[in-house]
């Protein structure tokens, strides 16, 4: 029934677009390139009922999910540039057009940014048995034993491999991937010692160390975070070191830049509501909001830093 | 607290009027989502988890799993009766199921199925119940080389599953493990197959697969025969009553089925199919009479029915003991709890016994209403056959484009669909079985993705594959399987020249 009402939404998004100054006169949609029930859908679902005050419109998830959530993405590319249109989008992304031939767009210049929502900083853990304690100890290990050391990660070239390879050559050691299917499949791997380390959602590392089935060395992110203060950062042992991922909106590029506003402050309005951030910390994301402007500033290099490590692996 | 005690607390909270209400929404909005084609448990859960947002945690997980281990069982009623699987673990169901619908005992099938179902995942939880924190450290015990021998075996059995000669079987088996290959691969990201189509990239959807197999061909077989009008089938209470000699074939492979289901759900990855094609096959080998399989045995309906309830519920240990999910489903429940503050991982047996006990009680009370909801409505199932082809089979393709349509909101898989459809009725045409088409898509690239970690993980030593006792558990079983036609056959032969002298 509900992919109905979607389909009957996105026959009205379609309407002849109105001035950009009586913007929104109808509802927006948003499109998610994963699944119904996945994290990013439901930060995309919490978000867009958040939005509907500031925006006096409804805003309606759309889910285009598929190829890591580039089809989604170039689904947006395609759509008139006038904000009835936005895509809830991730780091992954970024970097899809560089780990997929033909995915059809280029995540500079044809999305303008709307706004950052949160940020998903990336746990670097150990199977409690390997007895290590830090990344100091990590990189003694792997210098003992250069490339016998497998991590596990979420599969090739996705932000958990890319973090891995990071960590491996600005730490000057060796370590080897050991790709699994998501997630979910790599934390088991850890916890029952099939791979010693591996990379994973913090939210999901969090859950484990406190039962004590793994142990968390260091998270990825440049700075500690508020809510875990007792977590060391990658970067206190190898300075310079940030890997973590991003939640944002985008919308199609040449999108009038009035709308860009309204849609950028309204996200700023709807993220300072504490039950929405309350939601969105518990599915393990960091409520990290940065304006348009201030995004549109850092894609390009985000997309750089990423673009560059994931070629680092073909050249490899 | 111990285990009796904590069990009465959870029973008295899941009995509770607001939990009993949304535990039964949960079963059978989940045989709805089961009987319709191409929506499977999991879209039912993801469409319907913002509605839990609003409710307590108890009564929205209860539901949720409902929902689950309904759509489970619903998925078996359009098998048997339109040869329509819900779900890939309801597939084998087609074979006999179906079959016994054709002969006008389509009551009977769906009476075994219920019976069968309630049987094994009462199994199933009384399992949980006792072993949760055993069982979850054996399914962390599976590595990937474990994982490897288990996949074998189950591809070797499900060879075994086809009506047609075993050289057909395998021949559809290795198709299935090629389309399976279509997508990225998972060891060097590398595209197979993908001719540029981005909608490939991630492969080809396991329903997608299981639909078009199934039910398409179903279809077009239907409207070309001449029959307007299917068998009328008649339903009183005494016709959907098995047979005392159906009774009796078909215990011991409910028992069977119920001991692998219950050990294999609680394995992540795809426990609960290979659950049901593996006591299909069993029951087929162990059979004094084989050449019934496939003609609408109550055995070949019984052992997987039995077999994927029972894992899809201990298919849950994993998830709740070990906050780890074993499938895209179980990942969903657990973003649920997540929603609600309740964090899944190794403490939460501990950290929210209470919970725990709840829902295990609720699955229970979840299973009898199953029971109780399904047997009445047996005889409406039925009376569903009887209306003409020429509205059911439009109808049928209608759902089926509609339902997959709304997985990726992508007509490209509509032409998927139609495109595997049209392979099934040229194989049906030719004497080709589907089944182990879709055994080798599931099973054939997680074969691949284990046996390449597992050498990884070893640095290319095939020994691992004997050193680890399950794996050589499995890979002694799989011999006896291959040489079981070479014993039997010789077995014959001596009983024969006994009997000659």
């Amino acid at each position: 029934m509900r992919r109905f009402a979607l389909a009957v939404a996105a026959l009205l998004v379609t309407a002849p677009i109105v001035a950009a100054q009586d913007y929104p006169a109808q509802p927006i949609r948003m499109i998610v390139g994963f699944n119904p029930g996945g994290g990013m859908d439901t930060i995309a679902r919490t978000v867009s009922e958040k939005l509907a005050a500031p925006l006096g419109q409804p805003v309606v998830v759309e889910n285009r999910p598929g190829a890591g959530g580039t089809i989604a993405m170039a689904f947006t590319k395609e759509a008139r540039p006038d904000g009835y249109t936005i895509v809830l989008s991730e780091t992954s992304a970024l970097i899809g057009p560089v780990v997929y031939e033909n995915v059809g767009y280029d995540p500079i210049t044809d999305f303008t940014p709307v706004a950052q929502l949160t940020s998903a900083p990336l746990a670097l853990v150990a199977n409690p048995k390997l007895g290590i304690d830090s990344v100091n100890d990590l990189i003694e290990l792997a210098k003992a034993k250069p490339g016998e050391l497998f991590y596990a990660t979420s599969g090739v070239a996705t932000v958990q491999h890319l973090a891995g390879e990071m960590l491996s050559n600005m730490a000057g050691i060796e370590l080897e991937d050991a790709p699994f299917q998501g997630g979910a499949p790599s934390v088991t791997a850890v916890v029952s010692g099939e791979v010693p380390l591996a990379i994973v959602s913090l939210g999901a590392a969090v859950q484990q160390a406190e039962g004590g089935t793994l142990k968390i060395l260091a998270i990825t992110s440049e700075e500690r975070l508020a809510q875990f203060p007792d977590l060391p950062t990658i970067s206190e042992t190898i300075p310079g070191f940030s890997a973590s991922p991003s939640q944002f909106i985008l919308a199609p590029s040449n999108a009038p830049v009035d709308v860009i506003k309204t849609l950028s402050d309204a996200v700023g309005k709807a993220m300072e509501e504490q039950a929405l951030l309350d939601t969105l910390t518990k599915q393990g994301f960091i409520p990290d909001y940065k304006s348009g402007e201030q995004l549109a500033s850092e894609i390009p290099n985000a997309v750089k830093r990423w673009t560059d490590a994931t070629n680092a692996l073909d050249a490899k | 607290m111990d285990i009796p005690s904590s069990l009465v607390a959870g029973f008295v909270q899941a009995a509770s009027l607001t939990n009993l209400f949304y535990c039964f929404v949960g079963v059978t909005l989940g045989t709805l989502i089961g009987v319709l084609p191409g929506i499977g448990a999991m879209l039912g859960i993801a469409l319907l988890l913002p509605v839990t947002f609003h409710l307590p945690p108890d009564a929205a997980i209860i539901m949720l799993a409902g929902l689950y281990y309904g759509g489970e069982y619903g998925g078996s009623i359009t098998s048997i009766l339109v040869n329509l699987p819900g779900s890939a673990s309801s597939a084998v169901t087609c074979l006999d199921g179906h079959q016994m619908a054709k002969q006008g005992r389509a009551a009977v099938a769906l009476y075994v199925t219920a019976v069968a179902s309630f049987i094994a995942g009462t199994t199933g939880i009384i399992l949980m119940t006792l072993f949760s924190p055993l069982i979850a450290n054996f399914a962390l015990s599976f590595t990937s080389v474990d994982y490897f021998s288990v996949m074998l075996l189950g591809l070797l059995a499900s060879a075994s599953v086809g009506r047609g000669s075993p050289v057909k079987s395998i021949g559809a088996l290795i198709v299935g493990v090629l389309f399976g290959i279509i997508g990225t691969d998972v060891n060097t990201g590398m595209q197979r197959y993908t001719f540029g189509y981005p909608e490939l990239i991630t492969g080809l959807g396991i329903t997608v697969i299981a639909m078009g197999l199934f039910g398409v061909p179903e279809v077009i077989a239907g409207a070309e025969s001449k029959a307007n009008r299917p068998v009328a089938q008649r339903v009183r209470i005494r016709d959907m009553l098995p047979t005392r000699d159906e009774v009796r074939r078909a215990t011991m492979p409910v028992v069977r089925g119920t001991s692998l289901g219950s050990l294999l759900g609680a394995l992540p990855g795809t426990g609960v199919t290979i659950a049901a094609f593996l006591a299909y096959s069993i029951e087929k080998k162990v059979s004094h009479t084989p050449e019934r399989f496939g003609h609408g045995a109550i055995e070949g309906v019984a052992a997987p029915e039995s077999a994927n309830n029972a894992a899809a519920q201990t298919a849950f240990i994993p998830t709740l003991t070990l906050g780890i999910p074993g499938s895209a489903t179980m990942a969903l429940i657990l973003g649920a709890l997540m929603i609600h503050g309740i964090p899944p991982g190794p403490q939460f047996m501990t950290a929210h016994a209470d919970l725990f006990w709840a829902l295990v009680a609720s699955f229970w009370i979840g299973n009898l209403f199953l029971l109780v909801l399904n047997i009445p409505l047996v005889g409406l199932w039925v009376r569903l056959l009887q209306v003409p082809y020429k509205y059911l089979f439009p109808t049928i393709i209608c759902l089926i484009c509609v339902g997959i349509y709304s997985v990726n909101l992508s007509t490209f898989d509509i032409w998927v669909v139609l495109g595997i459809g049209l392979l099934g009725y040229s194989m049906r045409m030719t004497g080709f079985d589907c089944a182990p088409l879709l055994m080798g898509f599931i099973l054939g690239p997680l074969m691949e993705e284990n046996l390449r970690r597992a050498l990884m993980l070893n640095r290319g030593d095939f020994s691992v594959f004997i050193k680890s006792p399950i794996s050589l558990t499995c890979l002694l079983l799989t011999a006896l399987l291959l040489l079981w036609p070479l014993i039997s056959g010789l077995r014959q032969k001596i009983r024969a020249r006994a009997a000659a002298q």
